[in-house]
């Protein structure tokens, strides 16, 4: 059985080939019933996201199945081969494998470490076991590709940091006040990547809003949107000793927060901190207010930078990511190895019984009188206790050339062949 | 080196070194084994304090030996319950070197011979009033460390450094809780092994005030820590300023700790 990965992703084809070759949710099915056709490719799942559109496959052969997937993908998306050879690739065993595990595990991400793509992957899974097209290989597959994913997550810290610059507020208050739990926003004009910033520190736990806003429309709306307080734009100064976090993106071209104000308000605080986020260019807030104890405040750049430095703290710990991948991977092709001789063995025992009882009843005669009670324990200890000291080494040597660099499939014919077992017979 | 030193010793190295890996790392692994090897430590370091006590009627607070060992023991102790409040590793970086540098400390100071009459006449004021200070000491010392990761946390996000110190400390909110809070336990601490001090100085002497500099000393910390508590609830002192006189005040815990080192008279018979 093989493993086979095609695809393509932000890496290797523009956006123009990803969105032709991206998949509807409710072409799936069919797509699936359609690419399995039991003969090149025997299971198979489609991962389609933006960034990415990836089959896969269990087949026989790995030639055959890339030839059968991009056929497919072909004819089912409309894109011409060379188009599809020149932007896809394919990836087969040990690289199918691993490259899955890395998909998983945001690994291979766009923005490593984030954590839509799981989700992502575990409704191509069930999409593909609610079409029918996922069979023991591709199910073992996947679980093992979620439990990768799963300790990636937990050993490292790859999600941890901030990488989308509405997203950073969140962050840098959590750096200064830890939970963001009950802690008050106030925004100053209310852009969208305002609202945007807003929505993240509601979701983080913070409990009121208050929005100033030069147009009142446009506050109102978010104050029915997030529940939040419309506070009339002049009497903003008066309610900053209320704010923790402080959002500012007017579209003022002078400073709509002063030094003056924000001394008074920390007075007002008795010096509780205060994280002032200015999203806006030209700046509205008075960068001397930086200079105020317990006051933080952030530019556009500041922000930037955080992302930055993020992404390299991303990229550090995706080193460590990647030995927990490569664990995975060796584990999962020793735990296939191991399964693989489960059927072999169970007929290699059926077949071993059958001989033993056949002899135990042509010969009964010859064994004189026995006792029911005597006769049940020959048939039920008795046989089955010598057919499992035969059998013993026989498993015992398939387990051990799984586990060894020895191919398994080689050693089970061979077993096949001398006990005669199902296919074992016409090899 | 007896048989639970050479234990305790063992089981902060390992923290020491497991708390680093974690800070590096940033792994979790190596925190959680950090702290299994301290927490093991600590039960060796209990069952070797049990064993003074046992053996000197009083707790081991008599000379530079049982005071470090016992001052290690308490940090210790104080991060065990930081840990559960507030859990922060950069703390155990700081914490676990020291706990284990005082501990190398008092296995290689001598052994004193002789406990002084002073100490065998009362074993159970002596137990509580040194107990008491120096638990207040190793509160504070745990006060200084929040407030140094204060000090640098805050330097990181002003100057809009969001490297790997950034990273790595905790908010400035956990750093200022921690402060507060040893804060108060400290200086309830000290007030009342002052206090207890005094008393047994006038059942002693008749008077609560021998003018012994380690007096002089521990009044004056008192009075520094008493005004960062009022000031605290009377006008919200906090932020940059009040973790720099945090760091500044322990400066006299440490010349209390010499004097008391050094001291001739009544109190010259706590640290040999």
């Amino acid at each position: 059985m093989c493993i086979l990965l095609v695809g393509a992703n932000h890496a290797s084809a523009p956006v123009d080939v990803r969105e032709r070759l991206a998949f509807g949710d409710e072409e799936i099915a069919s797509a699936l019933n359609h690419l399995v056709d039991r003969d090149a490719i025997d299971e198979a799942i489609i991962v389609s996201t933006c960034n990415r559109v990836e089959i896969v496959a269990a087949g026989a052969t790995g030639d055959a199945a890339v030839a059968r997937a991009l056929d497919f993908l072909g004819t089912w998306r409309r894109v011409d081969r060379p188009v599809l050879e020149r932007h896809t690739y394919a990836r087969f065993d040990d690289d199918a494998v691993r490259h899955l595990f890395r998909v998983a595990s945001s690994l291979d991400s766009m923005v490593v470490g984030e954590p839509q793509i799981l989700g992502q992957v575990r409704e191509a899974y069930r999409r593909g076991v609610d079409a029918g097209t996922v069979g023991r290989n591709l199910s073992s597959l996947m679980q093992s590709a979620f439990a990768t994913a799963k300790r990636v997550r937990t050993e490292t810290s790859i999600g941890a940091n901030a990488v989308s610059v509405s997203y950073v507020a969140v962050e840098l208050g959590r750096k200064i006040f830890g939970s963001l739990k009950d802690k008050v926003v106030m925004l100053v004009g209310a852009g969208e990547m305002a609202e945007l910033a807003v929505q993240h520190l509601r979701d983080a736990g913070a409990s009121a809003i208050l929005v100033a806003n030069r147009t009142n429309e446009r506050a109102t709306l978010l104050a029915e949107r997030y529940s939040a307080t419309s506070v009339p734009f002049e009497t903003f100064p008066s309610r900053l000793v209320e704010a923790d976090i402080l959002i500012c993106s007017t579209g003022a071209d002078h400073f709509v927060v002063r030094e003056e104000q924000i001394s008074r308000a920390m007075e007002a605080r008795r010096n509780r901190p205060i994280c002032l986020v200015d999203i806006s260019v030209p700046r509205q807030i008075d960068p001397a207010v930086g200079e105020i104890d317990g006051a933080f405040l952030f530019d556009m750049d500041d922000l930037q930078r955080v992302v930055e430095s993020n992404m390299r703290e991303r990229e550090r710990v995706a080193r460590v990511a990647e030995t927990i991948v490569d664990d995975e991977v060796a584990k999962f092709f020793l735990r296939a190895r191991t399964s693989d001789i489960g059927p072999t063995v169970a007929e290699l025992k059926e077949r071993l019984n059958e001989v033993a009882l056949g002899e135990f009843d042509r010969q009964r005669r010859r064994l004189g009188p026995l006792t029911p009670e005597q006769e049940e324990a020959i048939r039920t200890v008795l046989l089955p206790s010598i057919i499992n000291k035969i059998s013993h080494p026989i498993i015992a040597h398939m387990r051990d050339s799984a586990n060894g660099d020895s191919g398994t499939e080689e050693s089970v014919s061979v077993w096949r062949r001398i006990f005669r077992l199902g296919g074992g017979e016409s090899n | 080196m007896t048989f639970l030193l050479t234990h305790i010793i063992a089981c902060y190295a390992a923290g020491v070194v497991g708390a680093f890996a974690s800070l590096l790392t940033k792994r979790q692994g190596f925190f959680t084994a950090a702290v299994v090897a301290v927490v093991l430590g600590f039960g060796f370091h209990t069952a070797a304090i049990v064993q003074g006590i046992v053996a000197d009627g009083h707790l081991p607070l008599y000379g530079a030996q049982e005071v470090c060992s016992f001052l290690g023991w308490a940090l210790v102790l104080y991060f065990l319950i930081v840990q559960w409040r507030f859990p922060t590793k950069a703390l155990a970086g700081l914490l676990f070197p020291t706990a284990l540098a005082l501990t190398l400390i008092s296995a290689l100071a001598a052994p004193v011979d002789q406990t002084p009459g002073l100490i065998t006449e009362d074993p159970v004021l002596f137990s509580i009033h040194a107990g008491l200070v120096m638990l207040a000491y190793a509160a504070f010392f745990t006060m200084f460390m929040a407030a140094v990761l204060y000090i640098v946390q805050e330097r990181e996000i002003k100057g809009k450094h969001f490297g790997a110190i950034f990273h790595r400390l905790p908010s400035l909110d956990t750093c200022d809780s921690i402060v507060v809070r040893a804060l108060w336990s400290g200086f309830i601490l000290l007030t009342a092994g002052i206090g207890i001090g005094m008393f047994w100085s006038y059942e002693i002497k008749g008077r609560v005030w021998t003018g012994e500099p380690i007096e002089l000393f521990a009044v004056g910390s008192w009075l520094v820590y008493f005004a960062l508590v009022h000031f605290r609830i009377s006008s919200g002192f906090r932020g940059r300023r009040a973790a720099i006189v945090a760091i500044v005040s322990f400066g006299l815990i440490v010349v209390s700790l010499a004097v008391l080192r050094y001291s001739t008279g009544f109190h010259g018979l706590s640290v040999r």
